[in-house]
């Protein structure tokens, strides 16, 4: 078998749509010399064979692509069959093979639906939605937007919301805006750790300009970001389901934490280094937000009154509290809140 | 100990038979033979409307060689997701044509095969990474149906995605 296939053994390596297109011309050619001649059952049994699935057909000329990708693999029983049938020598182990398989190629050809050619079928649209998400979710979210740009419909599916749910944007520069096309995504947790935002955050035209957006945030990194307490004021006004917040060694202000006292179920809040906080917004946090868990104020050298404010205001949940670098300022009396509320913190 | 074996009909009628435990890899059949109580039953066929004997083959070699395999881990959405972690196994295994590959999607789907639809859908993720939009529906045949003005917006949209 071998010695009759080592003359056109110059086809393995091409991708089988060209091995077709050369048959199919070697084919016609043959036919011109009139030496031996294809009926039409064998060139589709070829075909047949060659897409190894056994339902489909195609158009040879609709595939003479060099950088036809798809079938940079193929079974080697295609390359044996599609061999065979141009080696006139081979004609009677053709028909052999043709007779032995012959109704089964039959039997896949009439029960099955004919899918279009595997060289110009779009694959995706066999499959549903739900299960192209699931390829999409495997995919970091910057190629999303190279994705989004392909069709309509994969533009639709990058935009589900399952999608968005977690994006790291730390480290990077935004310019005005950006941050609010993030927010239009409805991201579940971000972090944008040591990146700089550029005022103002959110743009018009975008979901999460709109008044009545609501950012489904639960998680939100902003340690060591660049960003002013105008900006934070602007996107605290779209979060209101905050759970874990870091602003380490960010300057906020009355307004921040006033905004951000919306989040009532907050737990867990880091302000270490973080300067500009004041007893009126500690008022307002403390008072709407009742089951904060962690509190970290280290090294935000508070002014004695917030301290005081904070040891007579602690939240009954809270069982973590860093005082770090606040302890000068503490007098006897919050100094005895803060040790006993600190004794459960790690 | 004998595993008992089960029998498996694909869309065209091909029969598999294939060791029970193998088979209840597949969530679909595992739930199908609980609720039809066919465990003790001899000779029961599972018929498989949806999935072909070509690829049911590659579905049963697949489970085979993962059987003894611990159940995959629940999806973190906490955690990054990694796509550079295919077996050279499977590698080897998923390198057939687009189609093939597709039809194992859907058949790792409609059977509930976590391990094998996660591992495929890997394969087609790697094989959209990197892309600029023309390659990808270049690479799928994908028709690029959007108007002018549309593919600016959407450009638009999606401008902060870019690397600084």
């Amino acid at each position: 078998m071998s010695s009759i296939l080592q003359p056109v053994d110059v086809n393995i390596g091409r991708s089988p749509a060209r091995k077709r297109a050369r048959y199919d011309e070697d084919v016609d050619e043959v036919n011109k010399s009139g030496r031996w001649s294809l009926n039409k059952s064998e060139v589709v049994l070829h075909e047949v064979y060659d897409h190894g699935v056994g339902r489909l057909d195609c158009d040879a000329e609709e595939v003479l692509t060099d950088d036809d990708t798809i079938f940079n693999k193929n079974e080697p029983g295609a390359i044996d069959v599609s061999c065979c049938s141009m080696t006139p020598n081979s004609r009677d182990k053709q028909e052999s093979l043709n007779k032995l398989t012959l109704g089964e190629w039959d039997n896949l050809l009439v029960k099955k639906p004919m899918i279009r050619p595997t060289d110009k079928t779009n694959y995706f649209d066999m499959l549903s939605d739900e299960v192209i998400l699931h390829i999409l979710r495997w995919l970091p979210k910057i190629y999303l937007m190279d994705i989004a740009l392909v069709s309509r419909r994969f533009h639709r599916l990058t935009q589900d919301e399952s999608l968005w749910t977690r994006m790291d944007v730390s480290n990077k520069h935004l310019e005005a805006g950006e941050l609010g096309k993030i927010l239009s995504k409805q991201v579940i947790i971000l972090r944008l750790a040591r990146s700089e935002i550029c005022f103002p955050p959110i743009l018009p035209d975008f979901k999460a300009a709109l008044p009545d957006f609501r950012s489904r945030l639960l998680y939100l990194d902003l340690s060591m970001t660049y960003i002013s307490p105008q900006c934070l004021t602007i996107v605290f006004s779209k979060c209101r389901r905050l759970k874990k917040l870091s602003l380490e060694n960010v300057p906020v202000n009355d307004d921040v934490l006033i905004t951000l006292s919306a989040n009532k179920d907050i737990e867990i809040i880091n302000f270490a280094m973080a300067t500009g906080i004041q007893e009126d917004g500690l008022r307002y946090l403390l008072t709407n937000c009742r089951k904060i868990r962690e509190l970290n104020i280290a090294w935000t050298y508070l002014n004695g009154p917030s301290i005081q404010y904070i040891c007579e205001n602690l939240p009954s949940t809270m069982d973590r509290l860093n005082f770090s670098g606040c302890r000068k300022l503490l007098s006897d009396k919050s100094e005895y809140y803060g040790i006993s509320n600190k004794q459960n913190s790690i | 100990m004998e595993m008992p074996n089960i029998k498996l009909q694909s869309s065209d009628g091909e029969t598999f038979e294939v060791d029970v435990e193998i088979a209840k890899c597949s969530v679909t059949i595992k739930t199908m033979l609980e609720d039809l109580g066919m465990d003790d039953e001899e000779e029961e066929v599972v018929p498989l409307p949806n999935v072909n004997s070509a690829i049911l083959r590659k579905v049963i070699q697949w489970a085979t060689y993962h059987k003894d395999d611990p159940p995959p881990p629940e999806d973190d959405e906490n955690k990054e997701k990694r796509t550079d972690d295919i077996s050279s196994w499977d590698a080897d295994f998923l390198k057939v044509d687009q189609g093939t590959l597709f039809e194992l999607i859907l058949a790792a789907n409609y059977l509930d095969i976590k391990g094998l639809l996660d591992v495929t859908c890997k394969t087609v993720a790697n094989m959209i990474k990197g892309k600029a939009p023309e390659e990808i529906r270049k690479t799928f045949n994908i028709k690029n149906d959007f108007t002018a003005s549309e593919e600016e917006q959407v450009r638009k949209e999606n401008e902060w995605c870019e690397e600084k």
